[in-house]
């Protein structure tokens, strides 16, 4: 295998690693965000109407 | 009332109640994730699992507790003499809707025989006063409201047509189950225990009128009183488990009125697994109270 091609090889490799690291932590944070704030020291908020 | 009696009782603060004045704002509040919990009107969380939303019913919020209401000078004096008249109700997707639905089935008569209304509770004694509307029916204390102000005359109460009624229920998105189980958990016991608290004795009611009043409903203190007194078993707080007959007669009633299309059932919409084994406690014996 040429060097120019094990250069090409190691850049694609690295991108695709950070581009599937970036959707990874994405997710997780899209996750906490949709999940709402984490009940210990913060409220969980109830809504009702002032009916029995 | 809740979350009061939870702080005092078990020193557990964590929820923080956001109150509404009509169910539709409520309604996007949950929707857009704001809420994590909410009491909301039973068959428009069966309408929104329909529609999708991943909503569970986890607990009940009461039983009964829904009173209609005509003016005291008006000329309907049984559910027959609605026939061409117009009732204010919460919301479309109420139990209060099917309430009215299945009496009038009992009389021989139709939803098609009279004119419904949607109007926010806190709105319905005032159009009552005017006689904007003929009857108006939500849970209370806005029902009580009218009698206290000495315009208002009770047509039925719930207990006496629709024993055990289920108006509001407690629910909660999938997503807060799937994330934060210990707290729905902590939210049922409290309101568990809330419940069996107010249903002991008439004085328990008495006091929790008092404070909710001041702190959570800012209303009169005697009109809360009045609700939770006169008669005792207007509303109770007890027997909330989330029982799969009660949800299957509402989802036929639902059918039959047009509001549900029958697509979800209990085990989409309905999570009992919160409740407890000693949740369900005989009720207070309320003829013995004083």
């Amino acid at each position: 295998m040429s060097a120019p091609l094990r250069i090409l090889l190691a850049v694609v490799a690295w991108l695709a690693t950070v581009t599937l690291l970036h959707l990874w932590l994405n997710t997780k944070t899209l996750d906490r965000i949709l999940a709402g704030p984490p009940p210990a020291g913060t409220k969980f908020r109830v809504g009702f109407l002032p009916v029995t | 009332m809740t979350h009061f009696i939870n702080e005092h009782m078990t020193g557990d603060g964590i929820f923080e109640p956001v109150r509404f004045s009509g169910w539709p704002e409520l309604k996007e509040a949950f929707l857009s994730g704001d809420l994590q919990a909410t009491f909301i009107l039973a068959p428009m969380a069966m309408a929104l699992r329909e529609q999708g939303v991943p909503i569970k019913i986890v607990y009940l919020g009461h039983r009964d507790g829904t009173t209609m209401m005509v003016h005291k000078d008006s000329d309907i004096r049984s559910i027959a003499d609605l026939r061409g008249k117009t009732i204010a109700v919460p919301n479309r997707f109420s139990n209060q809707q099917l309430i009215i639905y299945r009496t009038l089935k009992q009389f021989g008569m139709s939803i098609r025989d009279v004119v419904l209304l949607e109007m926010p509770p806190p709105d319905m004694p005032a159009a009552l006063h005017v006689r904007a509307v003929d009857a108006i029916i939500s849970g209370e204390p806005f029902m009580a409201q009218t009698e206290m102000d000495g315009y208002g005359r009770i047509l039925f109460m719930t207990k006496d047509v629709w024993p055990e009624f289920i108006s509001c229920v407690v629910a909660v998105n999938e997503r807060t189950i799937r994330d934060h189980r210990d707290a729905v958990q902590r939210l049922v016991d409290g309101i568990a225990q809330s419940g069996k608290w107010l249903d002991q004795s008439l004085d328990h009611r008495l006091q929790a009128a008092r404070f909710s009043a001041a702190n959570y409903y800012h209303q009169d203190p005697r009109l809360l009183s009045f609700v939770l007194s006169k008669p005792v078993d207007r509303v109770k707080y007890t027997n909330l488990t989330v029982r799969r007959p009660d949800f299957e007669e509402i989802e036929v009633l639902g059918r039959e009125a047009g509001i549900l299309q029958g697509t979800a059932h209990f085990e989409d919409y309905a999570d009992a697994s919160f409740v407890r084994e000693d949740a369900t406690i005989p009720s207070y014996a309320w003829e013995d109270a004083p």
